[in-house]
């Protein structure tokens, strides 16, 4: 697919693809065979003959059993679901079931692919649209579908028995960005051959699935004339991340890291902790005070830059 | 049968070991119907009360108590222990230690069987303590919803834990409410293994030949109970896992027994509850 086109459905194709390779499979959702979708996600699904696709009833909990279920049978499915928060009502079989199921031969891989509503304007239960509460309670394999790299690298991997594909909300409808230079490694996706070099420039280092406000200062440091690298997490997975940060960690560099997450619990704590205790000089952005997620709010990551550019300059 | 998990209670907590093990004394018949009624590929998901469906599967007493060790036997193969303890070269594939979480995963099951065209059946069983979970609902709606070929079998020993369903909920018409949802359904009464497995039988071929789902409530009487307080205000309360109050094994089967005939005696046992009598 080389014209432009949106997240929704660049996932669309790449899903296409990915069950053309299947012999036989299910596809399963709310809503997904019929309306709108997911958003647009999951559009023309059911026209893969060689799947059985269906609309479920409301009922996460049942539909996580369902998936693992098909797994043990050998039958590769695909769930799509829209608000990550449901998950939750699940979180017995991603601990439970899916560790027992490890122990198993022959499984199939079941693939949830959930819609992290960021939009928002929701309510207090935004709060639970958090990807690190729910990443430390399961430590499942999470794909963060943030960019076009990340998109890729998600479908290209090879197939888990049990993995999450998670996108935000308000990125669905919006147009990828073209990329052509961009590896990925790690977890992490970054322009190729930047961390060949041994140098000692800045890193600006985007964790979780929301990227506006980290790109949004990439630009405008890179206007600024200012050098430094840039990483985005593609892939939520503690050891992998901590070993990738630290082999490209000198001990001169400065790292800032974005993290939009509402978790005081954020996987990217871990990240910081791990440089701070290598002597490295580090720089959070996170939501500030203001985030109060017990009401209705409008769900922005707000950045100051004076901070990441004062930061940078300090010498 | 009875003997066995009998001669297991004796061994395993000789040493006064942990091992939470929810024996089912009085369960029995309901176990043995089950697994002479089981067909490759059928498939059977368990909950945490299982040890009398391995043994009934046909698991020797001595490989059950090395897997509760936390040893390895041909039982699972794995280190499972006793909550999840699965046989899967016999089928039973999925035990959940975690209330109602087997009885979703039972849909997938039945729902691959189905995609792959396969001639069987899934078996479910479960308690009324885990019909309470919204996870049967869902699970029974959803097996309904989409044609699926399982068998839920629901052991009603009345009891969750210390209390009665008297002291807890409503009683819940299970035949009302899987009708209403879309399944058949079937009650099981009385311990006699030959009716249970006809009966079964029976469910089993039309559950096969018209793919649907059966709910099959079983009533039955969990022994090994025990009375606390004493005068007036004693109280039986129902055996529900571990150590069963040793005095009580024998004495509590014979007060039982008009219910359930079965019993071996406590002398028989203390001589053959050794590690080589379980071999």
């Amino acid at each position: 697919m080389t014209q432009e086109t949106s997240y929704a459905n660049y996932i669309n194709y790449r899903l296409n693809e990915y069950v053309k390779t299947l012999n036989y499979g299910v596809f399963f959702g709310q809503n997904v065979v019929s309306g709108s979708r997911i958003s647009g996600l999951g559009a023309k699904m059911e026209e893969n003959r060689n799947l059985l696709s269906f609309n479920t009833q409301n009922s996460e909990n049942s539909l996580f059993g369902l998936g693992f279920g098909l797994s043990i049978q050998g039958v590769p499915s695909i769930y799509l679901m829209k608000q990550h928060d449901f998950a939750l009502l699940a979180m017995d079989h991603m601990v439970n079931t899916r560790r027992l199921l490890q122990s198993t031969s022959n499984r199939a891989s079941f693939l949830v692919i959930m819609v992290v509503v960021d939009s928002g304007f929701e309510g207090p239960q935004s709060n639970l649209n958090n990807l690190d509460d729910f990443f430390s309670l399961s430590n499942c394999k999470i794909w963060l579908l943030n960019s076009k790299e990340a998109i890729d690298a998600a479908f290209q991997s090879e197939r888990q028995d049990f993995e999450i594909f998670a996108i935000a909300q308000s990125t669905l409808k919006k147009i990828l960005s073209p990329v052509d230079n961009f590896g990925v490694e790690g977890g992490f996706s970054f322009e190729r051959d930047s961390f060949v070099a041994q140098d000692s420039l800045p890193l600006l280092l985007n964790c979780g699935l929301v990227t506006k406000g980290f790109q949004e200062c990439v630009n405008s440091l890179k206007n600024d004339g200012i050098k430094f690298h840039a990483m985005k997490q593609v892939e939520m997975n503690l050891e992998t991340n901590l070993n990738f940060i630290s082999k490209i960690s000198s001990k001169n560099r400065k790292i800032v890291i974005f993290d939009a997450s509402k978790s005081i619990n954020k996987l990217s704590n871990q990240i910081a902790i791990l440089l701070a205790e290598k002597g490295l000089r580090v720089l959070q952005i996170n939501r500030g005070d203001y985030a109060d997620w017990s009401y209705v709010n409008h769900d922005q990551f707000e950045i100051n830059y004076l901070p990441v550019l004062q930061f940078l300059n300090n010498v | 049968m009875r003997r066995s998990q009998y001669q297991i209670h004796e061994e395993i907590y000789r040493e006064g070991t942990s091992v939470p093990i929810h024996f089912a004394f009085g369960h029995e018949a309901i176990a043995v119907a089950l697994a002479s009624n089981v067909i490759e590929p059928d498939r059977i998901l368990l909950p945490h009360r299982n040890i009398h469906y391995h043994l009934a599967l046909g698991a020797r007493p001595y490989d059950l108590l090395t897997e509760y060790k936390l040893g390895i036997s041909s039982v699972s193969g794995k280190r499972l222990g006793s909550m999840n303890l699965d046989f899967p070269q016999k089928g039973a594939i999925y035990t959940s230690n975690i209330l109602g979480n087997n009885l979703s995963v039972a849909t997938g099951i039945a729902l691959g069987i189905k995609v792959k065209r396969e001639k069987a059946v899934t078996w479910c069983v479960t308690g009324d303590g885990a019909i309470e979970e919204g996870s049967f609902y869902e699970s029974l709606l959803l097996s309904s919803s989409k044609q699926l070929g399982v068998i839920f079998v629901i052991e009603n020993n009345r009891w969750s834990l210390a209390s009665e369903i008297v002291e807890r909920r409503v009683d819940i018409d299970l035949k009302l409410l899987a009708e209403s949802l879309g399944s058949q359904y079937e009650k099981l009464f009385g311990n006699n293994v030959v009716e249970y497995q006809a009966k079964l039988s029976e469910i089993r071929e039309k559950c096969v030949e018209s793919s649907s789902t059966f709910v099959v409530e079983i009533d039955l009487k969990t022994l090994g109970g025990y009375f606390v307080g004493e005068g007036g205000s004693s109280r039986y309360v129902n055996y529900h896992a571990g150590k069963a109050q040793h005095h009580s094994i024998a004495s509590r089967v014979i007060e039982y027994s008009n219910l359930d005939p079965v019993w071996v005696s406590e002398n028989f046992i203390n001589n053959d509850a050794s590690e080589d009598g379980l071999k």
